[in-house]
């Protein structure tokens, strides 16, 4: 129920109660009055029986008195009569006042029935609204924790937000530098396009003139080549007509001429090995000899180089020690430069050994390559010279003595051609002592190589 | 007891070389037919059957390798003793060489005359037995 409604619904219940109290009290004054008058009746009532008993003895006495009497009996019978129509009278009114009193009463209870219920509506309204007190009590702080938590929230939004916004610059800043970077990138390009073209036409040229060099080159072996060949021709001659006169076959020569002779004939054969390791020069120099690997058994190719050198061996009475370990494999290599240097490295220690030395061919295979090593206890390298001994026709002062034919060319070929197949060559040793020449083929093998020559063997 | 005289053609365009190596072998007793080009080397050698060839690489006109080809095409010829001898150490030359089927390769400037007869000499002994 609407509180309103409710107030003036009360304020006119009291007002009605109070008009009923003031007519209650108009009531109860002329009650008060009618009483008084009842009680002077009752003694007026009592004086005139007194009298009549005075009159009945009077009466007794005197019957006129009794009829003075009775006049006044009718008289005062009249009165009464009066007397008792106004009591009945007040009877009513007393009556109707009882009855407005009982409506009243009815007014007041049902008033106050109301004034309980609204009373009780009151209560359950004060208590529906306590319970919706508490539940906004609740509520109230239901909203107060989500508050907080929106705060929080908002907090951490703002923190976001600031971090995004901190993101967000250095994102713009980034693309800026970007877009100056694409920029560059894009003025790096167009100028490595232009480079490009131009290399392009560089590369075009370079080819060209590569072309012509190696033409140039090749034309230069093929000089080379016949040049050698046509040297080689009468130097075979000669060697062969000494080569009889030696033998005899034209006659008795003293001791004298077979000594020149042979003078000569080694000299030819100093020439005719001289433009062999020329043309090998010029073939490894020009890099226009052929690598063609083949699977090359390391072992035959050292013993069949032995063989060869069987006699100088022999006749030097030096000792010789093979040690090939029994896991070498077959290597991809050319067969040809193979033998070029089993014969160079042997020779070379046959040739600077002095009699009753010592020589050792080993084969050994570590992780990536065979190594081949020749150690003699020849005359050694001298320290002062080791860095040159790879050099184009240098021959060291001690090699010199022990052998005037040698070219200084055999080391500086058979180098150039390890490390133009992929292999390595180093030394050690000691003047006086001997050397250890050391070459590592690649387990690998040689990458085969184009070329228009091979290499020629002595 | 004389053995018969054993032929050999030398086919060698260097005549110094030519006229060397024929004194050496008629020397060592041998009887010599001498050729300076692959074609004449051919047509001596399909008439006149000798023991023995020996024949250069490098020739003028028709080369050690016409010669070689030809004389194996030879019902006569594809079974005759050959040599050839070279300045050329070059090992194409020599595996080719090889592969049509030579008794030997070898470098004319690093053999001694005497040291030819004596492989001449193996060869012959060698189809002997």
């Amino acid at each position: 129920m609407n509180k309103k409604t409710i107030a003036s619904t009360t304020d006119n219940t009291i007002l009605k109660l109070k008009v009923l109290a003031k007519k209650k009290e108009g009531v109860r004054n002329k009650l008060v009055v009618t009483a008084k008058q009842l009680a002077i009746l009752a003694k007026e009532k009592e004086g005139i029986r007194r009298k009549l008993e005075i009159t009945a003895r009077k009466l007794a006495t005197t019957a006129e008195e009794k009829e003075d009497v009775r006049s006044r009996l009718a008289a005062t019978a009249k009165k009464l009569a009066v007397t008792a129509k106004e009591k009945e009278g007040v009877r009513g009114k007393l009556v109707i006042t009882a009855r407005q009193l009982a409506v009243v009463a009815e007014e007041k209870e049902n008033v106050r029935n109301k004034l309980a219920v609204t009373a009780r509506k009151l209560a359950t309204t004060a208590e529906e609204k306590e319970d919706v007190r508490r539940r906004l009590v609740v509520t109230a702080k239901n909203l107060d924790s989500k508050a907080k938590q929106l705060a929080k929230t908002a907090k951490e939004k703002e923190s976001v937000r600031s971090k995004l916004a901190v993101t967000a610059e250095t994102l713009r800043l980034k693309a800026k530098q970007l877009a100056v970077t694409a920029k560059e990138k894009e003025e790096a390009r167009s100028k490595l396009a232009i480079t490009a073209k131009q290399l392009a036409v560089t590369a075009k040229e370079i080819e060209l003139v590569n072309n012509e060099l190696r033409s140039l080159d090749l034309a230069k072996d093929e000089f080379v080549s016949i040049a050698s060949h046509q040297l080689r021709t009468p130097l075979t001659a000669l060697k062969g007509y000494v080569g009889m006169i030696l033998d005899g076959d034209v006659g008795l020569i003293s001791d004298k001429q077979r000594e020149y002779l042979t003078e000569i004939k080694n000299a030819n054969d100093r020439m005719i090995n001289l433009i062999t390791a020329l043309l090998n020069v010029s073939r490894v120099d020009l890099g226009v000899f052929v690598v063609e690997p083949e699977q090359v058994n390391l072992e035959k190719v050292a013993e069949s180089t032995l063989k060869e050198l069987e006699i100088k061996i022999r006749d030097k009475k030096l000792i010789l020690n093979v040690d090939f370990g029994k896991d070498i494999p077959l290597i991809s290599a050319d067969l040809n430069i193979m033998r070029m240097i089993f014969q160079n490295l042997l020779t070379n220690a046959v040739k600077y050994t002095p009699i009753g030395g010592n020589i050792t061919l080993s084969l050994k295979k570590d992780n990536s390559d065979v190594i081949i090593s020749v150690t003699d206890t020849g005359y050694g390298i001298p320290a002062n010279v080791q860095s040159k001994i790879f050099t184009k026709m240098f021959r060291a002062d001690n090699a010199r003595v022990k052998d005037p034919d040698g070219t200084g060319l055999g080391l500086y070929i058979i180098k150039a051609t390890i490390e133009k197949t992929g292999g390595r060559i180093w030394f050690e040793s000691e003047e006086n002592k001997g050397s250890t020449f050391y070459v590592a083929i690649p387990l690998k093998g040689m990458k085969k190589k184009e070329g228009s020559r091979r290499l020629e063997l002595k | 007891m004389d053995t018969p005289q054993q032929k050999v053609l030398i086919i060698e365009d260097e005549i110094s070389i030519l006229n060397g190596i024929s004194d050496k072998f008629t020397h060592e007793g041998f009887f010599v037919l001498k050729a300076i080009n692959g074609q004449e080397g051919l047509d001596i050698a399909l008439k006149e059957h000798p023991d023995f060839i020996i024949v250069d690489n490098l020739m003028p006109n028709t080369d050690g390798f016409y010669f070689l080809e030809n004389i194996r095409k030879d019902k006569w010829g594809k079974d005759s003793l050959i040599i050839m001898w070279s300045n050329s150490h070059d090992s194409t030359t020599i595996t080719r060489a090889r592969k049509i089927g030579v008794f030997d390769f070898i470098i004319k400037s690093e053999w001694e005359y005497r040291d030819v007869v004596n492989k001449v000499r193996e060869a012959l002994g060698e189809k002997k037995f």
